[in-house]
């Protein structure tokens, strides 16, 4: 039995597969902005290259975001579909959060930047302390002078073993009510 | 009762059997063919025999040989059980059987059970021919739709039958900002697509392992809302290893018409949405010749932009109908395509409203607005009825379907059966609830790619854009 990590967040298609805490294979593909067409060929060889069938899934962990929202919902859709028909327990985790736990012990911002601003948020021991959030580049270095506690890591990477002990500490939920999270507030809704 | 031969049968069976053919006993061994594992013999017996059906059973289809009810006991649907009992026990995804071209009642007993005419043996039978009748083995396909503003899914059976539909709209939430918002859309989807599926299994009481084919709108329509659809068809496809079917949205407006009764063909469609105007012929399933199409404006983006010049909320083309039935056409708004071609233009008509809500406006006049709407919309429809009549004229149509979210307009209805009565035209329109974005019509436009196994792979892209029609 295998547990299943998809993240679509980013650039990126990311893949992890665990036997228990362990990886097992990962994939990272470039899709150029065409995660529709990429992430099920992509998943679909990662299986097939380990002799895994899709119904030996035990386990969904899926990254909600915040990052491109037509990619986490991407994500999200494979998620959902995939524990609510296989019908195996999913657990989420936010795209900064995944970032934050490469920082046990250290008060750290994880960013994740787009064209116009930066989504952040701050961790003390990897625990979120607050609501993420969204500022524009200007608001983002103002806030970045008057925080002295934290310090400002940029461009994480996934820590994949680290993730694999992670898993077990998150909570499943409820497959209907797993939803990106966007963090942003869009232009109808202001 | 209906039960497989024995050898205690033979002699009934032969009986019977020269009820088809005087030579019955020497052309066919039936001790061999109760003892072959290739071919049986299913009786019925009600105190004695009284019919039998003879069947073969080849790799990749089932041979209905013989068929015969005892001549005291026809009109007792055992013949009707018979066929029932093949089609039950057969594994391969088709039948076929011969039957003489006389034989009427044989023939429609067959329709019945959906076989269909494939080929003709002339001079089969010494001087009678012979027709091929096949049935294929039901398909049940899953459709999703999920290109605008409903989150739909939907079983339907051979292409015609809905088995149960789940429609989660969306209308509400985006009325409260005038228009579809799509990142709200996308949003939503994703938020409902598992319940969407909860519903639809729950109410089919079917199983996804059930289903023949998952089949999805691919295109067109808002991106980010397709991409929701089509990634939960591919999951569906890879985790019940079924046939993945990109079906074109407007394929599936056409295709509703099957839900209320078999198209045939020749037959001319006439194509209106948001999107699409176009009188299209169809000489058969996906083969189709556009005989004419709009120049500029859709008839249903026309009707949504008066909507909003008369300050009516979203949806506009339903709220033009209904303000237009308190109204009297007494404006003076210009006749589009005044000629005999087959193409459409209603730019000119939708700018002759706003001129004219624009210049009386300024003079301080205020606009009736129910006659400006009963204007406009009769002389829309006018020309979408006057350019049918016009094609069925020039190349001698029997049928008409409509298609497409304006066909839901009852003004629009009322006409083209006013038409077609006079015309003596068949006219087919789907149920208004079939005419709105919905995933039965998905799975119905389905059915012939299913057929011709023209399926897609995991990496079928969501195009906000395609045009339908490649004239074939």
């Amino acid at each position: 039995m295998y547990k299943l990590f998809i993240d679509t967040h980013d650039k990126e298609i990311v893949y992890c597969l665990y036997d228990g805490d362990t990886v097992l294979d990962k994939v990272i593909v470039e899709s150029g902005r065409r995660h529709g067409d990429t992430a099920m060929p992509t998943l679909d060889s990662l299986l097939n290259k380990n002799n895994i069938k899709v119904n030996s899934l035990s386990e969904i962990i899926v990254v909600t975001g915040p990052g491109s929202f037509t990619g986490v919902r991407i994500g999200v859709t494979i998620g959902k579909m995939l524990s609510y028909t296989l019908n195996i327990p999913i657990k989420t985790i936010t795209s900064l959060e995944l970032l934050s736990i490469s920082y046990p012990n250290e008060k750290v911002i994880i960013t994740i930047r787009d064209q116009k601003g930066v989504y952040a948020g701050l961790f003390d021991d990897s625990k979120l302390v607050g609501d993420l959030f969204y500022m524009n580049t200007c608001e983002f270095e103002d806030f970045l002078k008057s925080e002295k506690d934290y310090s400002l890591k940029e461009n994480n990477e996934i820590n994949f073993e680290k993730l694999g002990e992670k898993i077990n500490s998150l909570e499943s939920i409820n497959v209907h009510l797993v939803k990106p999270c966007y963090v942003k507030v869009i232009e109808a809704l202001k | 009762m209906i039960r497989e031969a024995n050898k205690n049968d033979i002699q009934s069976i032969i009986t019977l059997g020269k009820l088809l053919m005087d030579n019955y006993e020497i052309l066919f061994d039936i001790e061999k063919i109760i003892d072959d594992d290739y071919s049986t013999i299913y009786v019925y017996e009600d105190e004695k025999i009284l019919g039998f059906v003879h069947v073969e059973y080849h790799i990749d289809f089932t041979d209905m040989i013989n068929i015969v009810v005892d001549e005291n006991n026809r009109g007792k649907h055992i013949g009707s059980k018979l066929i029932e009992k093949v089609i039950e026990t057969t594994t391969a995804d088709r039948i076929l059987l011969e039957v003489r071209r006389s034989n009427e009642v044989a023939i429609n007993l067959y329709k019945k059970y959906n076989f269909k005419c494939i080929s003709e043996r002339i001079n089969y039978y010494g001087n009678e021919d012979a027709l091929i009748m096949e049935r294929n083995k039901d398909v049940y396909i899953l459709g999703i739709e999920s290109s605008c503003d409903e989150t739909s899914m939907s079983i339907v059976k051979n292409g015609s039958v809905e088995i149960a539909t789940t429609v989660f709209t969306q209308m509400d939430t985006h009325a409260l900002y005038g228009g579809v918002v799509p990142e709200i859309a996308s949003r939503m989807h994703t938020e409902s697509i598992t319940l969407v599926l909860e519903d639809l299994l729950k109410k089919s009481n079917m199983k996804i392992e059930d289903v023949d084919a998952i089949a999805v709108t691919y295109a067109p329509g808002l991106l980010g809302s397709l991409l929701v659809g089509v990634e939960a068809a591919k999951v569906l496809s890879l985790v019940y290893n079924k046939p993945l079917i990109a079906t074109h949205h407007i394929a599936g407006h056409i295709y509703a018409n099957s839900l209320v009764k078999k198209m045939e063909f020749p037959l001319l469609a006439l194509v209106v949405s948001g999107g699409h105007t176009e009188l299209v012929e169809m000489k058969g399933d996906y083969s189709f010749k556009v005989l004419g199409t709009t120049l500029d404006d859709a008839v249903g983006e026309c009707f949504d932009k008066v909507a909003r010049v008369l300050g009516l909320p979203y949806p506009g083309g339903p709220n033009v109908e209904k303000l237009a039935r308190d109204g009297k056409h007494t404006y003076n708004l210009p006749k589009p395509m005044d000629n005999d071609e087959l193409n459409f233009s209603f730019s000119g008509l939708k700018s002759a409203v706003i001129n004219l809500s624009h210049n009386e406006e300024q003079r301080g006049n205020e606009i009736r607005k129910a006659d400006l709407a009963k204007t406009f919309q009769d002389i829309a429809i006018d020309e979408l009825v006057r350019k049918t009549k016009l094609a069925i004229e020039k190349y001698g149509y029997k049928r008409l379907i409509v298609a497409g979210g304006v066909s839901a307009s009852l003004a629009l209805r009322d006409e083209l059966e006013k038409l077609c009565n006079d015309l003596n035209v068949d006219l087919s329109i789907p149920p208004i609830k079939y005419c709105t974005d919905n995933a039965t019509m998905i799975a119905c436009a389905a059915y012939p790619q299913f057929l011709k196994k023209d399926f897609a792979d995991f990496s079928l892209s969501a195009k906000s854009q395609e045009y339908f029609f490649k004239n074939s």
